[in-house]
């Protein structure tokens, strides 16, 4: 596959509002959770939780328009596109709220002011994140709006690597979005697998954190001087084991991480990184550990990166993608922070230091709800 | 004080409910182990999760992944006797 | 496809679920049965190869679920039950698919609300072309949720319009030799894409243009092909009433071609041709 090159990238986060600042932060390990209270129920939910710095207040029903455009703008302003390449660039969209925080917003105001009439559900939600970036953009592209729970935004970017291939698009923008939200939080608050510290593959991870974050990246057939990364494949499957999880036998990880190393012809030995999906869950995090010493003989240095961000769900992939991504060129591999004892049944052992990054092949895993599994393969070549 | 054959009836109608079973209460023995591939109501961890969210809407009694109140949904006898204790909710 | 003319309780598809699925599926809703019957009633008698991929689009979800759930969370300040939350999202109803039909390969919920058909059989001819399946179950789920006069409000439509659920499903397959083809051409000129009609054209074929596309635009492909346009069946509604149609033609004994319009002069044209 000649794959896709990443031209321009715009991320805003936990770790900051713009690509560059969340690559130093997370460099810095600095940045911690807010703590979370939700008053309206019987007991009042805490939780911490990963939110985007800027000054609004969390469930500010403007956000959701304010904060997508400029990650959107910030991606295509740095791949340098023309108006008419603009104009009709396609968009591959993941996320699992879309606009469910305004939809909850309008619902509660239309019950206190006219409750006989309120309608819940007011939104119908899966085109409004296109919609926005459209309007942004002056973009009349087509769109592909994918919502597999934490594969969507990298089974969007699966999608539109395979359309650019086919040369259907010479430019793609893939999108992954998901901002705060009481059916987020109070729905995997029911599911009891949220922590009170996230510890990716260590023997006392108890769950999952979640975040906010809103990741956009430009790929595109065609390379500039600049880029030096290019995303060469992926394959994606779907066990059907659990609604909630792969099974744990790591079987179904291990097979997709096998289809992209056969896809992409890179031995298991030439990977120089792994970028893991780690969500502390007990049994996700054994899954993909299981799986991952099935395939690797001796496992290439795995980073863990939701402590930096939290769990961003739908829009994971493309956010972290960003910060590995970011990483790479700069010459580092991430630190998993809140790793501290292995756990001897997975014999996994995450970078708990930065490392180096060379050129050469990297894999990106992202593992959802009912057994969807999803890997990428990213290439780093000198300039 | 709520009777305890009444409880009873309530909890495995509110099991039957929650969990889509096909099954009328007096098919579900007191004693059998609700959850887990041992019982005879294949039941799993996520319908484990329904019931212990029916049993806090219901009951305010809570039962979360701590060992003392995971140990209350082994069968509609542990229940019953968790929802009737006096310990906190 | 089938129109609901009241706020009587939808008809329940538990019956007809019973014959088709292999195991009683539990905590589903509506939306995951419709995806059921529809997928199941697709697939029935044919031979799934194991890397037959899942491509389930729909314009508006499970709707019906997503309603209760936020009525439970905002009105009555609960936590989301477990399975109300879980199947909040559109996967959820590709699992059951998946499970139901016994497949674990690829499994996708594409949405493009009233163009979701084109997106998902997109995604599955692209999948397709490259040699990553080679066979696809494409499907177009739509529910009704009641009431009906709030669900026209949720979607902006008028209150005299007639509501439909659908449930409408493609098997593709390469190399299928006693089936219809399917074709997907793209052009950047809208010229190009009406000087291929005029040379694919055979008396009796049928030209329908996507809901979402420019009614002029449309018009003018209409008029020049008037012959064979295809007409709503009944006038009932759901998003991607596309899927309906091609579902429906496919499944029958016309004669000829069916070619399906979509686009945007400064996107370009998409052509999906289904042969005789």
């Amino acid at each position: 596959m000649a794959g896709a090159y990443i031209r321009g990238v715009g991320l805003s986060c936990a770790l900051g509002e713009d690509s560059e600042s969340c690559v130093s932060a997370m460099q810095r390990m600095q940045v911690q959770p807010v703590r979370l209270r939700l008053d309206e129920f019987d007991e009042p939910l805490l939780m911490p939780y990963y939110r985007i710095p800027d000054r609004s207040e969390l469930f500010d029903a403007g956000r959701f328009e304010r904060l997508l455009p400029p990650v959107a703008r910030a991606a295509v302003a740095q791949a340098g596109l023309t108006t008419a390449e603009i104009r009709r660039l396609p968009m591959f969209i993941g996320s699992s709220c879309f606009s469910i925080g305004l939809s909850e917003s309008r619902y509660a105001t239309a019950l206190a002011q006219q409750p006989e009439t309120a309608i819940p559900m007011p939104l119908c939600g899966y085109q409004d994140i296109a919609v926005i970036l459209q309007r942004t953009l002056a973009c009349k592209g087509d769109t592909y709006t994918y919502n597999t729970a934490c594969t969507s935004s990298a089974n969007a970017l699966l999608a539109a690597l395979r359309m650019i291939e086919l040369g259907w698009y010479r430019h793609a923008l893939v999108v992954g979005a998901e901002l705060a939200n009481r059916t987020t939080l109070a729905g995997f608050s029911g599911l009891q697998i949220v922590a009170e510290t996230l510890r990716p593959f260590d023997v006392a991870r108890k769950g999952l954190l979640m975040g906010e974050g809103i990741g956009a990246v430009l790929l595109s057939a065609e390379t500039d001087s600049a880029s030096r990364l290019r995303v060469i494949g992926g394959a994606s499957n779907c066990d059907t084991w659990s609604v909630t999880t792969a099974n744990p036998d790591g079987n179904s990880v291990a097979k997709v991480l096998n289809q992209v190393l056969h896809q992409t012809r890179v031995q298991p030995q030439q990977v120089r990184g792994i970028k893991a999906h780690g969500t502390a869950t007990p049994t996700g995090d054994a899954a993909e550990a299981r799986g991952l010493q099935q395939v690797f003989a001796s496992l290439p240095p795995v980073s863990a990166l939701k402590p930096h961000l939290g769990h961003t769900l739908g829009a994971c992939c493309v956010n972290e993608l960003i910060l590995y991504a970011g990483a790479l060129l700069r010459g580092f591999l991430p630190a998993t922070s809140g790793f501290e004892t292995p756990d001897a049944a997975l014999g996994l052992y995450p970078l708990k230091t930065m490392d180096s990054a060379p050129d050469g092949y990297y894999l990106l895993n992202h593992f959802g709800f009912g057994g969807n599994n999803t890997v990428l393969a990213l290439e780093k070549t000198a300039p | 004080m709520m009777d305890r054959e009444q409880l009873k009836l309530e909890l495995k109608q509110m099991i039957i409910k929650e969990c889509e079973k096909h099954l009328r209460p007096e098919q579900i023995p007191d004693d059998a182990i609700l959850i887990g591939s041992q019982g005879s109501l294949a039941l799993d961890s996520l319908d484990a999760l329904q019931i212990a969210l029916a049993v806090k809407q219901h009951y305010g009694k809570r039962i979360d992944g701590s060992n003392q109140t995971r140990a209350a949904l082994t069968s509609v006898n542990s229940l019953a006797d968790f929802i009737l204790s006096d310990a906190a909710p | 496809m089938q129109p609901v003319n009241d706020d009587a309780a939808l008809t329940s598809l538990e019956s007809s679920l019973k014959d088709l699925c292999r195991e009683p599926f539990r905590r589903i809703d509506r939306f995951i049965q419709l995806a059921l019957l529809g997928s199941a009633n697709c697939a029935a008698g044919r031979k799934l190869r194991p890397d037959c991929g899942i491509y389930l689009g729909s314009g508006l979800g499970p709707i019906g679920n997503n309603i209760v759930t936020q009525e439970q969370l905002i009105r009555d300040a609960e936590i989301p039950k477990p399975f109300n939350f879980i199947n909040t999202l559109g996967s959820s109803a590709g699992f059951y698919v998946a499970r139901n039909l016994g497949l674990q390969g690829q499994n996708f919920f594409i949405s493009r609300r009233g163009a979701s058909l084109q997106a998902v059989l997109s995604a599955a001819m692209a999948d397709m072309l490259l040699g990553f399946v080679t066979q696809a179950l494409v499907g177009v789920v739509e529910e009704v949720a009641l009431p009906l006069d709030a669900h026209r409000l949720r979607q902006h439509l008028s209150q005299d319009i007639l509501l439909a659920e659908g449930s409408h499903w493609l098997l593709l397959q390469s190399g299928a030799g006693d089936s219809r083809s399917l074709d997907l051409q793209r052009f950047a000129e809208f010229t190009a894409l009406e000087d291929f009609l005029e040379s694919a054209w055979h008396t009796g074929d049928r030209l329908c243009c996507a809901t979402s596309m420019d009614n002029r635009v449309a018009d003018t492909l209409r008029q020049g092909f008037a012959a064979g346009t295809l007409l709503d069946p009944d006038g009932a509604f759901h998003d991607s009433l596309e899927a309906a149609w091609l579902a429906a033609f496919a499944a029958g004994s016309e004669p000829g071609n069916l070619f399906l319009v979509d686009g945007h002069r400064q996107r370009g044209w998409s052509l999906f041709h289904l042969g005789a």
